[in-house]
């Protein structure tokens, strides 16, 4: 793809990141019974979203790489693994810090806290797992296996506070504004995402390239 | 530290970490390439 349309689109999205900011600076107000931490709320829920769509690029390229043993789409989960550990690290710094103003504690062992955290130690060991299996082809099954399962936890993150007892809000009470700033944010965090879930996944491939060229992608 | 405080650290924390791992992609691509150019000058 040409140097001037990703640099294009890393511009749009520092431009999109920087108005979401301004936005949340300037144009949404402060909630009454919160008060201003109130607003890492416009971030950190699409980033949350985004995190399960990036677990979701794992489990299809894991899928996908069993169904079809062709390495790019082990590269592909790879990167995606990656970058699900990133955004899930943003999710629980995010609700830790909004968690200590609110409830005067960084955290709190409620079940869509622990099952995200579980989220988090489970992409963690999935790239931790790889470098220690020699093999590619080996890697990349065990990998595929991993990373089918590891996608389990995803929806009882999602489902936990509906289905239990929990500290963590089940829904917000939004104005206009603050519903505008919430789905603005969606935009540059979404980019992000695909952007680097995409220039992880050239990195995997290239580097794939350089030390196993005889493993047909 | 302020409401306010946690806020900014909050957004902080989202602009450093998704852009700092922007920028560590960023520089192992151009590292890779660096390699590369030197690899192929040598043959």
């Amino acid at each position: 793809m040409k140097r001037s349309i990703i640099a294009t689109y890393w511009l749009l999205t520092a431009a999109a990141f920087a108005g979401c900011v301004a936005m949340t600076a300037f144009y949404t107000p402060v909630e009454a019974s919160m008060g201003p931490v109130q607003k890492i709320f416009y971030a950190h829920l699409p980033v949350a979203i985004n995190t399960f769509f990036a677990a979701m690029i794992v489990f299809i390229a894991s899928v996908g790489y069993l169904w079809q043993r062709k390495f790019w789409w082990d590269d592909l989960a790879s990167a995606a693994a990656k970058v699900t550990v990133v955004y899930c690290s943003v999710v629980l710094l995010t609700g830790m810090i909004w968690g200590k103003s609110a409830w005067g504690q960084w955290w709190t062992w409620s079940p869509r806290l622990t099952f995200s955290l579980v989220l988090w130690l489970l992409y963690v060991v999935y790239v931790m797992l790889r470098p220690s299996i020699e093999s590619p082809h080996r890697r990349a099954i065990v990998s595929a296996v991993y990373g089918l399962v590891a996608f389990l936890d995803v929806p009882l993150v999602y489902l936990s506070v509906r289905l239990m007892p929990d500290i963590h809000p089940t829904s917000v009470e939004l104005t206009d504004p603050m519903k505008w700033t919430l789905l603005a944010w969606f935009f540059p965090i979404s980019l992000m995402m695909l952007g680097l879930v995409r220039a992880r996944y050239l990195l995997n491939a290239r580097q794939r390239q350089r030390i196993q060229p005889e493993v047909a992608a | 530290m302020t409401s306010t405080h946690y806020a900014i650290l909050g957004y902080a924390v989202v602009t450093l970490v998704l852009w700092g791992y922007a920028l560590s992609i960023y520089m192992e691509h151009r590292r890779l390439a660096r390699r590369e150019r030197i690899e192929q000058a040598d043959h």
